[in-house]
């Protein structure tokens, strides 16, 4: 019974983070129309930018149960914001040039792909491939239930990153701007003659996809390291992750993230570790067959 | 506004989906205000390419297009809209996935400021989607649609308004429901233009045509003079005398 508390416990955690990658990669999806595999990417370079602010301000002290101060919190929130100029300016770089020539959505993976090793191997080229700590503090787990045990930032980073998706889901339903997003991810023609600027929408959408990434990315680094394979490592799991909730939904890239992150944990109940990958891809299999257009996704 | 200007002026239009492969060589149309002008012509004229390069959402090659006397040939679409066209598309005219609201919400993006006044003036307009404003657009039936993707084109006070096939897959009841509220938009100060394959009876509310064909111009006229000339009745409205 412990042991099933703590896999729900463990899943919710990988669930929050991975569903945080995932908005992006189903953002992209829909409104730039293509697969974005250098998303991943995105996590690591916000891990990366905020160890370098760690490094000048330090981790601050552990404050009250967490390991750490409000300079990590403030650090995360500068790698959101700078992940997100990032993320802007390798679209810049690469693909708008190929989006003005017109290029078939494989290039665009195809160009992702190339891009995400670029990313990657900049990472280890400045960092190296030795892992990294935000913090070297210890801390003990707190018994949220009988037999289930939990990190204070673990419960920490579960808050933040609930609070980040209820926010960017008033903004997307509230906001004027935030229509104008879900316009031009249903059309772009029909979001042109209503007068919205499509370059405009794709800056926000890249903006706002490599800030949650940047979260995602200094959350696995918090528990507990960085390596410059972190985002790598999740890359199948995002895009599980989005397809399962069904492309292009808020809504549905959170219950695929949480889906996905329990599936891995509860697997490890009845079967090997070894497997653990593998069972976001039996969810989708499943999910695919029932329901093509995802859960939350529209028939088109 | 200089007095004595035609509306909306098109001279030698050249355009298509793909640069260098017009399929619109050199359409002249006029509009003024006040005034419902219909395109028709075979499936292929170009109808709807004229409609599409004036919203700026094909290239043009060639030609002018002056609304008011200024020339807005090359504003990028989402430009378009603010010197004062408004466009419904022939298909995919409302964002489905949005709700009725949110439609009317977007259709004024480029109006800053509350919306307000001008969302009670769509659903005055428009009552049945006062009623259904927080649906989404896909539970709307056909002429539900319809409605709300000219109201979503009204949102920003166009003086032009363009339609591509506004009747195409309505009711006989509704499609008589759509042409009485043009009339009434024309009659507001609104210059119309629209493209249809419902072509005598769209005619039959119109002020003036044009017939094209193979992206030209073939005939132009006042309706009445359209609908009785022997050529275009047996060749373009389906009628033999």
């Amino acid at each position: 019974m412990s042991q099933l508390g703590q896999a729900l416990a463990d899943g919710i955690l990988t669930g929050a983070v991975v569903a945080l990658g995932a908005i992006g990669v189903t953002f992209t999806l829909s409104i730039m129309r293509f697969a974005n595999f250098a998303h991943s990417e995105l996590l690591t370079w916000g891990a990366y930018i905020a160890l370098v602010v760690v490094a000048f301000a330090g981790p601050g002290a552990p404050t009250g149960p967490l390991s750490f101060g409000w300079q990590l919190v403030a650090a995360a929130l500068i790698a959101a914001v700078l992940t997100g100029l990032a993320a802007w300016a390798v679209d810049t770089l690469v693909f708008r040039r190929l989006r003005r020539r017109g290029a078939h959505p494989l290039t665009m993976v195809f160009a992702a792909f190339g891009a995400a090793l670029v990313m990657r191997h900049l990472v280890v080229l400045v960092w190296g491939h030795e892992s990294r700590y935000y913090t070297r503090e210890l801390q003990m787990a707190a018994e949220l239930l009988p037999g289930v045990r939990v990190l204070p930032d673990q419960i920490f980073i579960v808050g933040l990153a609930l609070a980040a998706m209820i926010g960017l889901h008033v903004f997307l339903t509230r906001s004027r701007t935030g229509m104008a997003m879900r316009a031009m991810a249903e059309s772009p023609a029909l979001a042109q003659v209503c007068g919205i600027e499509v370059e405009g929408v794709v800056r926000l959408t890249w903006i706002i996809s490599g800030a949650l990434a940047a979260f995602a990315g200094v959350f696995i680094g918090l528990t507990p390291q960085i390596h410059p394979e972190i985002g790598f490592n999740v890359l199948l799991s995002l895009f599980a992750a989005a397809i399962l909730g069904g492309t292009g939904s808020l809504p549905g890239a959170v219950a695929g993230g949480f889906l996905v992150g329990l599936a891995e944990n509860l697997s490890l109940l009845v079967i090997s570790p070894g497997y653990k990958g593998a069972m976001p891809f039996l969810l989708l299999l499943l999910i695919l067959i029932v329901r093509p257009q995802g859960i939350f996704g529209e028939r088109s | 506004m200089s007095e004595g200007t035609i509306h909306l002026q098109v001279s030698d239009l050249v355009a298509g989906y793909v640069r260098g492969l017009p399929v619109v060589h050199g359409v002249s149309v006029e509009v003024d205000r006040r005034e419902i002008v219909t395109l028709i012509g075979p499936n292929g004229a170009g109808k709807s390419t004229v409609l599409k390069a004036i919203a700026g959402l094909v290239s043009r090659e060639g030609g002018h297009v002056r609304l008011d006397g200024r020339d807005v040939t090359a504003l990028p679409a989402h430009e378009v809209v603010s010197s004062g066209i408004g466009f419904v598309p022939q298909t995919g005219n409302v964002f489905t996935t949005l709700t009725v609201h949110e439609n009317l919400t977007v259709g004024a993006h480029v109006i800053r400021g509350a919306l307000n006044e001008r969302l009670e003036r769509a659903y005055a307009l428009f009552a049945p989607l006062a009623a259904r404003r927080a649906l989404r657009a896909r539970t709307l039936s056909g002429g539900e649609r319809q409605m709300l993707a000219i109201a979503r084109a009204l949102m920003t006070d166009p003086t032009l308004l363009m339609l591509d096939e506004p009747t195409a897959g309505l009711a006989p009841r509704v499609v008589e429901e759509v042409f009485r509220q043009l009339r009434g938009l024309a009659e507001s100060g609104i210059a119309v233009l629209m493209v249809e394959q419902n072509a005598k009876a769209a005619l039959r509310v119109s002020d003036r045509g044009y017939v094209l064909t193979e992206g030209k111009n073939r005939f132009a006229g006042p309706a009445r003079a359209l609908l009785d000339e022997p050529r275009v009745a047996e060749a373009f409205l389906g009628t033999r005398r």
